[in-house]
């Protein structure tokens, strides 16, 4: 049972839904769609800009040393198939930006690989701390996704306990996010896309 | 049967006869880098976590022979690698991007903007189209490479009372499904061509299948158009429905390198319509901008009346050859060659 | 935490089956947070599904038949990371081929196996599978008057390395391949015959 797997099982299961609910007496029952929690690879233009740019060469992926970008089926609407995301749970980003450099159409952008770039360019998402799970802010000290972060106190900053908190600058790479040591995980990035949808 | 070539014609550059030979080296090449690149950048990644002690026993196999591969070429196996990735849709081989057509041409109907350091890397196979024509479809693209084992398989079954499909359409239809696939990207804003066409889908499916451990729907698609292939068309799908086909066929008709019938030297045996995979007429004169210069016909020819030449069109029809009986007999009024010649020296092709 | 051990007996032959990578050493996969933790290794998937991040975890992560294992459920809203408060019912049915993917006979074999309240933040629902096999767990509850079905896949007992999918396209491939090589001169003639005799 992989991940591939569970997100291949996702879609036909909402497609079937769909089938199933439209079709035999239950109309009125409108079932939530599934989405995923996903990052673009850093560096990506923003999602519509993204969806039209991207060609599915898969270069970004065969680039990139952490093995960690994936790529869309069905599961997510047919626009963004075989597009690039990154899982940050199961492999995040390592912000090493060789996929920016590869990608020809530049739907990833190139970025320099230093502080201040990444910074200002990159933005995959921000991470958000969840104090009920985090083992540092229920009074056991741990400190482990602070030692994680590339960009550590300009993008997370440990206080009291080491306590986490997350600073503006956060890009997003989700290395904080993979260490957790909670099961599930008590620091989590909020995708870009996901915050503009919330915005609207 | 067996007189001497008329003297005032040249022979044929001797090579043109094993073009054919170097094309299936090419088709295998280029098939072996897709399976050989997800590989290597396996390999790229291990060594880049520094891990070959935890390694399980396939993954040191994999790490051990890749190793093996690359190290004659490259000092740091982790950076220098890096020089050839990707597909035949899109790739980098060393240092230079090259990109299919049918890619740009699918991004900048999605996005209605022209990205100039991306369409710059479709330049050059634009360039060798318009020269060679559609010489992609029958040298490069991995799924003509199955797709013709498939048609040679459809051939052998034949014997077995396993009837392939024959059947023709019209040409011109690949060209609606160009036209019908630049609306839809533009419509819904995303490069759509990516999942419809054979290469990129097959150089997606074996980077998937390889290094991210299982296959895409992408798979079932090229499964079915093989099916189409060999039950409905012969290499149908590349005739009759290939956009990217339909967008080479269309740059390189006016291509100045093509093939041409010697009619001095043709006994019109048919032998190289048989061979013709794309189903054309070459004993007719007739190549048109589907002919994908895959040279078959050429290896095939029994009387060397078959060579490449410098032109910008095909000769017109140049009536039966002038070693066939229909000429001979009848040398004044050349109107309907014979198709069948009962001396065929069926030992002389491959 | 209340263990309610129920048991399942299907009898079905498992078409669709995947690769599990067990081990890998670039990044953690999300089961097995260290060599030397003692957590116990879990499974751990995440979606995304109307207001809500969902995680869902399988301990341990590869479940077998006739041993007692649990799903943990946790939800927290998008907006701003509250956890979810409603009892939710948990049910299970089969998962094969024929059931999920051509939708054959899908309704009858939806067994409910608990509602669960929320504990420690986290729902918890112990299970015990007789039959090895492909399961799909749905989660089911309602927030802001609106439905919410949550279907996990869990897999109990090992499945082989190669699915189907696979190994027919890789038997496809090496018949074409082989078809070619040691039939290369015959077919070459039979192609010129059989195309000299249609026309």
């Amino acid at each position: 049972m992989t991940r591939r797997r569970f997100l291949k099982q996702l879609s036909v299961l909402a497609s079937a839904g769909v089938f199933f609910k439209t079709s035999f007496a239950k109309a009125a029952y409108k079932v939530k769609q599934f989405t995923q929690r996903y990052l673009r690879p850093p560096g990506a233009l923003k999602e519509d800009d993204f969806i039209s740019r991207c060609i599915r060469c898969n270069q970004c992926a065969e680039i990139c040393p952490n093995n960690c970008i994936k790529f869309f089926g069905s599961e997510n609407g047919i626009a963004s198939q075989g597009t690039p995301y990154i899982s940050p749970r199961e492999k995040a980003c390592i912000l090493c930006m060789k996929c920016g450099d590869v990608c020809p159409t530049g739907a990833i952008k190139p970025v320099k690989r230093e502080l201040k770039p990444i910074v200002q360019e990159v933005n995959m998402g921000i991470a958000r701390v969840d104090r009920q799970l985090c083992l540092s802010w229920q009074g056991k000290s741990c400190g482990v996704c602070y030692r994680a972060c590339p960009l550590a106190d300009t993008a997370l900053k440990v206080g009291f306990m080491e306590q986490p908190e997350v600073l503006d600058a956060c890009v997003g790479c989700g290395l904080c996010e993979n260490s957790c040591i909670q099961i599930p995980q008590a620091i989590k990035i909020i995708p870009r896309h996901t915050i503009a949808a919330l915005g609207k | 049967m067996n007189e001497p070539l008329n003297s005032i014609n040249a022979k044929p550059f001797f090579l043109w006869k094993h073009l054919n030979k170097l094309r299936w080296l090419t088709l295998s090449v280029v098939f072996l880098m897709l399976i050989l690149i997800p590989l290597l950048s396996i390999y790229q990644h291990y060594v880049a976590a520094q891990g070959y002690n935890h390694l399980s026993p396939s993954e040191t196999l994999l790490y051990d022979s890749m190793e093996f591969i690359s190290a004659p070429f490259v000092d740091d196996a982790e950076h220098d690698l890096d020089a050839i990735k990707g597909t035949t849709w899109s790739g980098q081989l060393f240092g230079v991007k090259l990109t299919d057509p049918l890619a740009v041409i699918g991004q900048v109907s999605a996005g209605f903007e022209v990205y100039w350091p991306f369409a710059l890397t479709a330049l050059l196979p634009v360039i060798a189209t318009v020269i060679f024509g559609r010489f992609f479809c029958g040298w490069i693209c991995p799924a003509t490479f199955l797709y013709e084992l498939n048609s040679n398989a459809s051939v052998w079954l034949n014997k077995f009372g396993l009837k392939s499909g024959s059947r023709r359409f019209n040409r011109k239809f690949k060209y609606l499904v160009l036209a019908v696939g630049i609306g839809l990207s533009a419509f819904t804003g995303t490069v759509l061509f990516a999942s419809v066409y054979p290469p990129a889908v097959l150089g997606r499916e074996l980077y998937f299948s390889i290094a991210l451990s299982g296959f895409g729907s992408g798979t079932l698609f090229f499964v079915l158009t093989l099916l189409f292939d060999s039950l409905v068309s012969k290499r149908g799908f590349c005739r009759y429905l290939c956009p990217g086909g339909a967008l080479y066929s269309l740059l390189g008709r006016y291509r100045v390198f093509r093939i041409k019938r010697l009619v001095e030297q043709c006994n019109d045996c048919s032998k190289c319509n048989a061979v013709c995979e794309f189903g054309l007429n070459p004993m007719q004169d007739d190549f048109g901008g589907e002919c994908n210069s895959c040279s078959a016909c050429i290896a095939v020819c029994p009387k060397d009346a078959m060579t490449f030449t410098l032109a910008i069109a095909d000769s017109k029809n140049q009536g039966p050859g002038h070693q066939s009986r229909t000429y001979r007999k009848n040398e004044k009024h050349p109107k309907s060659p014979t198709a069948k010649d009962p001396c065929i020296n069926i030992q002389n092709i491959d | 935490m209340k263990n309610t051990a129920l048991a399942f007996i299907f009898v079905y032959i498992a078409l669709v089956s995947t690769l599990s990578n067990a081990h890998h050493v670039l990044g953690r996969p999300s089961y097995s947070l260290n060599e030397d933790s003692n957590t116990p290794p879990s499974m751990a998937i995440e979606t995304q599904i109307g207001e809500y991040f969902i995680t869902y975890m399988v301990f341990p992560a590869f479940p077998k038949p006739n041993e007692p294992g649990r799903v943990n459920l946790y939800a927290t809203r998008i907006d701003n990371g509250e956890v979810l408060a409603q009892p939710i019912t948990f049910s299970v049915r089969d998962d094969s081929f024929f059931t999920e993917t051509l939708g054959f006979g899908q309704a009858e074999s939806s067994e409910q196996i608990g509602v669960q309240t929320i504990d420690d933040g986290v729902y918890r629902q112990g299970f015990l599978f007789r039959k090895k096999g492909n399961y799909i767990v749905r989660a089911y509850f309602e927030d802001g008057g609106e439905p919410y079905e949550i279907d996990f896949p869990l897999q109990v007992g090992e499945s082989s390395p190669i699915g189907p999918i696979g190994a027919t396209i890789g038997f496809i491939f090496f018949l074409l391949l082989s078809i070619n090589i040691a039939q290369r001169k015959r077919i070459a003639r039979s192609k010129v015959q059989q195309g000299q005799s249609v026309r």
